[in-house]
């Protein structure tokens, strides 16, 4: 058997790492984005309610 | 079999070339008019939604951006100046440019219409659609009114930023658009007056290549004539007030200078001295339009803090 040496060692990984982890970064990013606005938004009481559920979940609506 | 060697160094991009292919110089404008499109509204924003609309803008620019890079490729291999710019290079391919392009499109419009309001998210899907088709697919290889027009796009995020805070439009927004887009006409001419013979090569129609320097010297200074009322009109309307005038009228005078020596001027004496007037010009008119938009900024700190004067006429 050839004995192969660890593929984590060939140079490429190293090269193409730093691009993974800039993608990695830029997806932790859009996450904590639209985290952060979810949170902002509903500590401002956005209605959170799909339309089709406000008739059946206001209190009083439709009477 | 056959073996492709994909793995050799240098035949990959890396991240500065990504980062390059969103011309992050364009990018700094679009931050910076949208910034100030947003803060000096009359309505407030939470500032983390404001963060991430003014994101948005910022990436919709860039995705134009990568666009423009995929559309443009061959006429930027041509010139010296974008010679380099990673799809002429080969680093990144067109296709890439186009993916990205697409995506990131795709991603700012629909994360600005959740973040902020429908309006906002129109906008800007408009100015990259503005950018990629109507300026580099149609008109930058047409017309030498091209960046005429074309500057439509690079005007509009101070209206992006605007719609974010209000959910409309107003006299305001316009004119700050309005200050950009008769900005950029005699901006760049003064570029092109002294780069003329790279959009030559290229086959770009540029005013200085289709109809000669000295009808582009005149251009100049007609643009510049209709500019300086409009700059100087938001001094009376809600974002203004003394400070914006005083500027204003400091800026515009050496605007006036700047642009009348070199409308003035003959190629002979603009050679001798090799485009120093034309070069000023340009750099002058950089700082011309960041401080226009500076001094939004000092007036609307201004308002915040109580300096203001009761009785400025509020004509709009």
């Amino acid at each position: 058997m050839i004995p192969i040496r660890s593929s984590d060692a060939h140079e490429i990984y190293r090269r193409r790492g730093k691009r993974n982890l800039a993608l990695g970064l830029c997806l932790i990013g859009i996450v904590g984005l639209i985290f952060a606005v979810t949170v902002v938004k509903i500590s401002q009481g956005i209605d959170m309610r799909g339309f089709d559920h406000t008739y059946e979940t206001i209190p009083g609506a439709g009477r | 079999m056959s073996l492709v060697d994909n793995t050799a160094p240098g035949s990959e991009a890396e991240v500065a070339d990504y980062v390059a292919l969103l011309k992050p110089r364009v990018m700094r404008l679009a931050i910076f008019t949208a910034a100030v499109g947003l803060i000096v509204a009359p309505t407030g924003v939470h500032p983390v939604i404001a963060l991430a609309s003014v994101l948005c803008i910022a990436v919709g620019a860039g995705a134009s951006g990568a666009l423009n890079m995929w559309w443009d490729a061959d006429i930027d291999a041509k010139m010296a100046r974008t010679a380099g710019r990673p799809v002429p290079s080969g680093r990144v391919s067109g296709d890439e440019a186009l993916g990205l392009g697409i995506g990131l499109t795709g991603l700012s419009v629909g994360l600005l219409f959740l973040f902020a309001n429908a309006l906002a998210a129109a906008l800007l899907g408009f100015t990259i659609f503005f950018y990629v088709v109507i300026y580099s697919m149609w008109l930058k290889r047409a017309t030498p009114q091209n960046i005429v027009i074309g500057g439509a796009a690079g005007a509009l995020p101070p209206m992006i930023g605007w719609a974010v805070a209000t959910g409309g439009l107003a006299v305001e927004p316009l004119l700050m658009f309005a200050l950009i887009f008769l900005w950029t006409p005699p901006h760049f001419w003064a570029l092109a007056l002294f780069r003329h013979d790279d959009y030559e090569t290229a086959d770009v129609p540029m005013l200085p290549v289709v109809a000669g320097t000295r009808a582009t010297r005149r251009q100049i200074s007609i643009y510049t004539l209709i500019l300086v009322p409009v700059a100087l009109l938001p001094a009376f309307t809600s974002i203004g007030g003394p400070v914006y005038l005083i500027g204003a009228l400091i800026l515009n005078g050496q605007l006036v200078v700047d642009m009348a020596r070199i409308a003035r001027r003959s190629d002979a004496a603009a050679k001798a001295d090799g485009f120093r007037a034309e070069k000023r010009a340009f750099g002058f008119s950089i700082l011309y339009l960041f401080l226009h938009f500076t001094l939004f900024l000092v007036e609307a700190a201004c308002r915040m803090t109580g300096y203001t004067f009761s009785n400025w006429p509020v004509l709009l």
